[in-house]
């Protein structure tokens, strides 16, 4: 509790990413919604199916992707997942949906649905997003109906 | 109902107990409702021929009271759509009706992208007052 307090601390006392002058409200949105998935999740059992807590690791991972994304690209919905890893789901439809989880390391997976096209993987993450999540995100905001198949 | 072998027709709920798992606003299950637990599995209940309040009213004892958590709604999908995807579900009527969804992959993000599948392909229905 004391980390997630010097957390709290941390992120309401820091001007939150000033170089989100051009994303504004929506990144503070999202960063405020990762706060709150991380503190509802932060303890183990946190789901009642026996799911690993968020580690502060995964936070900090997310919390870094959220600052990097694109500023064309909207706000991700945030969520827990039961290995402890935050996902971050951009969802336009049933079959038009993209997630991008962190967990600790440097590593992220993915997952995506395009129409009958799927795809999911796992990249290297270090100072900026892997090309294949952005190549992704902007294949989920520029599809049209020509698109399926 | 014959609890020992699965159909593919039936169908089966996810309980579901933290909001991670739904969007209200949206009406939709999340992926994160069906990925599995540590164990490899996702727990499940088999509820056809059971009336809806018969449904809640498994959710509530079996699963929220057990684990003192609220019920918060849960997700009905086919077992077809389950055993689609190359997974397994597998009763172990313990307690009566319970199943387990098995077989998962190993690799996470194969995991993610089923479990997308399968909320694409669930019905969500939230606890009435949960909204």
């Amino acid at each position: 509790m004391e980390t997630l307090q010097a957390i709290t601390k941390d992120y309401l006392s820091n001007a939150p990413i000033t170089e989100s002058v051009t994303i504004g409200r929506p990144l503070e949105a999202a960063l405020e919604s990762l706060l709150e998935v991380y503190e509802e999740s932060s303890k183990a059992d946190w789901d009642g199916y026996g799911a690993s807590p968020v580690t502060e690791d995964a936070f900090y991972k997310a919390r870094k992707l959220i600052q990097l994304l694109p500023s064309s690209v909207p706000v991700p919905e945030i969520l827990a997942e039961p290995t402890g890893e935050i996902g971050l789901e951009w969802y336009r439809g049933r079959h038009l949906t993209f997630v991008v989880s962190c967990g600790g390391g440097n590593i992220l997976t993915y997952a995506g649905i395009f129409g009958i096209n799927k795809i999911h993987g796992t990249e290297y993450f270090g100072e900026s997003i892997p090309p294949i999540i952005v190549q992704n995100l902007r294949r989920l905001y520029q599809w049209s109906r020509e698109s399926w198949i | 109902m014959d609890l020992d072998q699965l159909k593919p027709e039936e169908d089966i709920s996810r309980y579901i107990l933290n909001k991670s798992c739904f969007s209200s606003q949206n009406r939709r299950v999340k992926y994160s409702a069906f990925l599995p637990a540590r164990n490899g599995e996702t727990s499940v209940f088999r509820i056809t021929g059971l009336l809806d309040y018969e449904v809640w009213e498994v959710g509530q004892r079996e699963v929220a009271q057990k684990r003192s958590k609220p019920l918060l709604g849960r997700a009905d999908i086919s077992a077809s759509h389950v055993l689609e995807k190359g997974l397994k579900v597998k009763p172990d009527n313990n307690p009566p009706r319970h199943a387990n969804i098995i077989g998962w992959p190993e690799e996470k993000s194969e995991q993610k992208l089923i479990a997308m599948e399968l909320a694409a392909n669930a019905q969500l229905h939230l606890v009435p007052g949960e909204r």
